[in-house]
Protein backbone atom coordinates (compact mmCIF):
# COMPACT_ATOMS: atom_id res chain seq x y z
CA UNK A 1 0.00 0.00 0.00
CA UNK A 2 1.24 3.50 -0.84
CA UNK A 3 1.97 5.99 1.91
CA UNK A 4 2.30 9.72 1.69
CA UNK A 5 5.12 11.80 3.13
CA UNK A 6 3.44 11.72 6.53
CA UNK A 7 3.09 7.96 6.53
CA UNK A 8 -0.63 8.10 5.92
CA UNK A 9 -1.84 5.07 4.05
CA UNK A 10 -3.60 5.61 0.77
CA UNK A 11 -7.03 4.04 0.37
CA UNK A 12 -7.36 0.64 -1.21
CA UNK A 13 -7.64 0.51 -4.99
CA UNK A 14 -11.07 1.40 -6.24
CA UNK A 15 -13.86 -0.52 -7.85
CA UNK A 16 -14.16 1.46 -11.09
CA UNK A 17 -12.84 -0.66 -13.93
CA UNK A 18 -11.50 0.74 -17.18
CA UNK A 19 -13.22 -1.98 -19.21
CA UNK A 20 -16.59 -0.74 -17.98
CA UNK A 21 -15.82 2.90 -18.80
CA UNK A 22 -13.99 2.91 -22.15
CA UNK A 23 -15.73 6.17 -23.01
CA UNK A 24 -14.16 8.10 -20.14
CA UNK A 25 -11.90 10.92 -21.30
CA UNK A 26 -9.52 12.98 -19.18
CA UNK A 27 -8.96 16.73 -19.20
CA UNK A 28 -6.81 18.74 -16.85
CA UNK A 29 -7.51 22.27 -15.65
CA UNK A 30 -4.07 23.64 -14.95
CA UNK A 31 -5.32 26.89 -13.41
CA UNK A 32 -7.18 25.13 -10.60
CA UNK A 33 -5.25 21.82 -10.60
CA UNK A 34 -8.33 19.71 -11.28
CA UNK A 35 -8.31 16.48 -13.29
CA UNK A 36 -11.62 15.52 -14.88
CA UNK A 37 -12.23 11.99 -16.12
CA UNK A 38 -15.68 11.57 -17.60
CA UNK A 39 -17.97 10.51 -20.35
CA UNK A 40 -18.41 12.73 -23.37
CA UNK A 41 -20.67 14.47 -24.02
CA UNK A 42 -20.94 15.73 -20.47
CA UNK A 43 -24.28 15.31 -18.82
CA UNK A 44 -26.09 16.74 -15.78
CA UNK A 45 -25.09 14.87 -12.65
CA UNK A 46 -24.93 15.04 -8.89
CA UNK A 47 -21.55 14.97 -7.17
CA UNK A 48 -20.64 12.85 -4.17
CA UNK A 49 -17.39 13.38 -2.25
CA UNK A 50 -14.88 10.57 -1.94
CA UNK A 51 -11.46 10.51 -0.27
CA UNK A 52 -8.49 12.73 -1.07
CA UNK A 53 -10.31 15.47 -2.98
CA UNK A 54 -12.10 13.14 -5.38
CA UNK A 55 -15.70 13.88 -6.41
CA UNK A 56 -17.78 11.25 -8.15
CA UNK A 57 -20.42 12.37 -10.60
CA UNK A 58 -23.48 10.13 -10.72
CA UNK A 59 -26.22 10.03 -13.30
CA UNK A 60 -29.19 10.84 -11.04
CA UNK A 61 -31.50 8.44 -12.84
CA UNK A 62 -29.32 5.39 -13.38
CA UNK A 63 -27.09 5.99 -10.31
CA UNK A 64 -24.09 5.06 -12.44
CA UNK A 65 -20.79 6.90 -12.16
CA UNK A 66 -20.43 9.10 -15.23
CA UNK A 67 -17.29 10.92 -14.21
CA UNK A 68 -14.83 11.86 -11.53
CA UNK A 69 -13.16 15.11 -10.58
CA UNK A 70 -9.93 15.17 -8.62
CA UNK A 71 -9.17 18.44 -6.85
CA UNK A 72 -5.53 19.30 -6.16
CA UNK A 73 -4.47 16.58 -8.53
CA UNK A 74 -0.77 17.42 -8.71
CA UNK A 75 -0.52 18.99 -5.29
CA UNK A 76 -2.15 16.21 -3.29
CA UNK A 77 -3.36 13.22 -5.32
CA UNK A 78 -0.07 12.52 -7.08
CA UNK A 79 1.74 12.72 -3.77
CA UNK A 80 -0.52 10.06 -2.31
CA UNK A 81 -0.27 7.91 -5.44
CA UNK A 82 3.33 8.12 -6.69
CA UNK A 83 2.69 5.18 -9.04
CA UNK A 84 0.71 7.59 -11.16
CA UNK A 85 3.52 10.07 -11.73
CA UNK A 86 5.21 8.38 -14.74
CA UNK A 87 1.87 7.94 -16.47
CA UNK A 88 0.95 11.55 -15.69
CA UNK A 89 4.22 12.84 -17.13
CA UNK A 90 3.45 11.10 -20.42
CA UNK A 91 -0.18 12.14 -20.61
CA UNK A 92 -0.23 15.65 -19.14
CA UNK A 93 0.34 17.55 -22.36
CA UNK A 94 -2.37 15.59 -24.10
CA UNK A 95 -5.05 16.38 -21.57
CA UNK A 96 -4.30 19.88 -20.35
CA UNK A 97 -6.93 22.43 -21.27
CA UNK A 98 -7.64 24.23 -23.49
CA UNK A 99 -6.33 21.39 -25.62
CA UNK A 100 -8.60 18.81 -24.06
CA UNK A 101 -8.43 15.26 -25.35
CA UNK A 102 -10.87 14.10 -27.98
CA UNK A 103 -11.64 10.61 -29.17
CA UNK A 104 -9.07 10.97 -31.95
CA UNK A 105 -6.43 12.00 -29.46
CA UNK A 106 -7.00 9.10 -27.13
CA UNK A 107 -3.41 8.01 -27.38
CA UNK A 108 -2.09 5.11 -25.42
CA UNK A 109 -0.67 7.28 -22.69
CA UNK A 110 -4.00 9.02 -22.19
CA UNK A 111 -5.80 5.70 -21.92
CA UNK A 112 -3.16 4.55 -19.45
CA UNK A 113 -3.80 7.63 -17.35
CA UNK A 114 -7.51 6.90 -17.11
CA UNK A 115 -6.84 3.26 -16.25
CA UNK A 116 -4.40 4.21 -13.52
CA UNK A 117 -6.63 6.89 -12.03
CA UNK A 118 -9.59 4.55 -11.92
CA UNK A 119 -7.48 2.04 -10.03
CA UNK A 120 -7.00 4.50 -7.22
CA UNK A 121 -10.41 5.98 -6.64
CA UNK A 122 -13.26 4.39 -4.81
CA UNK A 123 -16.78 5.74 -5.29
CA UNK A 124 -19.15 5.99 -2.35
CA UNK A 125 -22.32 3.91 -2.59
CA UNK A 126 -24.94 5.33 -4.90
CA UNK A 127 -27.45 4.93 -2.07
CA UNK A 128 -25.89 8.10 -0.66
CA UNK A 129 -27.84 10.06 -3.23
CA UNK A 130 -31.19 8.60 -2.26
CA UNK A 131 -34.04 11.12 -2.02
CA UNK A 132 -33.55 13.58 0.84
CA UNK B 1 -9.79 43.33 -21.81
CA UNK B 2 -12.34 44.10 -19.13
CA UNK B 3 -13.73 41.20 -17.17
CA UNK B 4 -17.43 40.64 -17.65
CA UNK B 5 -19.24 39.81 -14.44
CA UNK B 6 -22.19 37.48 -14.12
CA UNK B 7 -22.89 38.92 -10.68
CA UNK B 8 -21.29 40.41 -7.61
CA UNK B 9 -22.78 40.19 -4.13
CA UNK B 10 -21.98 40.22 -0.42
CA UNK B 11 -21.79 37.13 1.74
CA UNK B 12 -23.25 37.21 5.28
CA UNK B 13 -19.98 38.53 6.71
CA UNK B 14 -19.93 41.43 4.25
CA UNK B 15 -17.24 40.05 1.96
CA UNK B 16 -17.61 40.96 -1.69
CA UNK B 17 -17.81 38.00 -4.06
CA UNK B 18 -17.68 38.20 -7.85
CA UNK B 19 -18.45 35.67 -10.53
CA UNK B 20 -16.79 36.24 -13.90
CA UNK B 21 -18.52 35.27 -17.11
CA UNK B 22 -15.51 33.31 -18.28
CA UNK B 23 -15.30 31.32 -15.07
CA UNK B 24 -19.03 30.71 -15.22
CA UNK B 25 -18.93 29.29 -18.73
CA UNK B 26 -15.54 27.54 -18.70
CA UNK B 27 -15.36 26.12 -15.24
CA UNK B 28 -18.90 25.87 -13.97
CA UNK B 29 -21.38 25.20 -16.77
CA UNK B 30 -18.92 23.53 -19.14
CA UNK B 31 -17.82 21.09 -16.46
CA UNK B 32 -21.19 20.83 -14.69
CA UNK B 33 -24.02 21.10 -17.24
CA UNK B 34 -26.59 20.83 -14.46
CA UNK B 35 -25.65 24.37 -13.40
CA UNK B 36 -26.90 26.01 -16.61
CA UNK B 37 -29.38 28.73 -15.73
CA UNK B 38 -28.66 28.61 -12.00
CA UNK B 39 -26.77 31.91 -11.76
CA UNK B 40 -29.37 33.40 -9.41
CA UNK B 41 -29.30 30.33 -7.17
CA UNK B 42 -25.53 30.47 -6.95
CA UNK B 43 -25.69 34.14 -5.98
CA UNK B 44 -28.37 33.36 -3.38
CA UNK B 45 -26.17 30.59 -1.99
CA UNK B 46 -23.42 33.11 -1.31
CA UNK B 47 -25.75 35.76 0.09
CA UNK B 48 -27.85 33.48 2.26
CA UNK B 49 -26.14 30.12 2.74
CA UNK B 50 -27.23 27.24 4.91
CA UNK B 51 -23.60 26.64 5.87
CA UNK B 52 -20.20 28.19 5.22
CA UNK B 53 -17.06 26.10 5.61
CA UNK B 54 -13.34 26.53 5.15
CA UNK B 55 -11.81 24.19 2.58
CA UNK B 56 -9.55 21.74 4.40
CA UNK B 57 -6.85 21.93 1.73
CA UNK B 58 -7.18 25.63 0.91
CA UNK B 59 -7.50 28.06 3.77
CA UNK B 60 -8.21 30.83 1.27
CA UNK B 61 -11.35 29.12 -0.01
CA UNK B 62 -14.81 29.26 1.49
CA UNK B 63 -17.45 26.68 0.69
CA UNK B 64 -21.04 27.91 0.63
CA UNK B 65 -23.92 25.44 0.79
CA UNK B 66 -27.62 26.09 0.33
CA UNK B 67 -30.52 23.67 -0.01
CA UNK B 68 -32.06 23.48 -3.44
CA UNK B 69 -34.86 21.61 -5.15
CA UNK B 70 -33.17 22.00 -8.54
CA UNK B 71 -31.44 18.64 -8.43
CA UNK B 72 -31.30 16.77 -11.75
CA UNK B 73 -33.04 13.44 -12.10
CA UNK B 74 -36.56 12.35 -11.36
CA UNK B 75 -36.01 10.81 -7.93
CA UNK B 76 -33.89 13.35 -6.09
CA UNK B 77 -35.96 16.06 -4.50
CA UNK B 78 -33.50 17.99 -2.38
CA UNK B 79 -29.79 18.59 -2.29
CA UNK B 80 -27.26 21.36 -1.96
CA UNK B 81 -25.70 23.88 -4.22
CA UNK B 82 -22.02 23.96 -3.34
CA UNK B 83 -20.15 27.11 -4.29
CA UNK B 84 -16.38 27.42 -3.90
CA UNK B 85 -15.06 30.97 -3.50
CA UNK B 86 -11.39 31.90 -3.38
CA UNK B 87 -10.34 35.00 -1.46
CA UNK B 88 -7.00 36.43 -2.40
CA UNK B 89 -4.66 37.13 0.47
CA UNK B 90 -4.27 40.82 -0.20
CA UNK B 91 -7.69 41.73 -1.44
CA UNK B 92 -10.97 41.27 0.31
CA UNK B 93 -12.74 40.32 -2.90
CA UNK B 94 -13.61 36.69 -3.49
CA UNK B 95 -14.05 34.98 -6.85
CA UNK B 96 -16.25 32.01 -7.57
CA UNK B 97 -14.03 29.05 -8.49
CA UNK B 98 -16.66 26.40 -9.11
CA UNK B 99 -20.18 25.38 -8.24
CA UNK B 100 -22.14 22.16 -8.54
CA UNK B 101 -24.96 20.15 -7.00
CA UNK B 102 -24.43 17.53 -4.32
CA UNK B 103 -26.70 15.55 -2.02
CA UNK B 104 -24.55 15.99 1.08
CA UNK B 105 -22.16 18.43 2.73
CA UNK B 106 -18.61 17.12 2.57
CA UNK B 107 -17.26 16.07 5.94
CA UNK B 108 -13.91 17.35 7.14
CA UNK B 109 -14.30 20.96 6.09
CA UNK B 110 -14.40 23.16 9.19
CA UNK B 111 -17.55 25.25 9.67
CA UNK B 112 -16.89 28.96 9.67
Amino acid sequence: MNKDANGVEAPAPGSLIWDEHPDFLPSYDKKWDVLYVRQEPKQPAVSLPGANGVWFRYDPDTLKVVGIEIEDFEKVFLQIHPDLRPVWRQAKNHVTRPRAASIDELAEQVANLVKKVLEWVNPPPASSIAPA
Amino acid sequence: MATVEIFSCLDPSGKLVKCDAREWSDHIVNQHPEMAGLEAEVQKTIEDPYSIRIDTNHKDRRLYYRLTNRMPGRDISLGYIRVVVRFSRWRRVGHVVTAFLCPTIREGDKPL
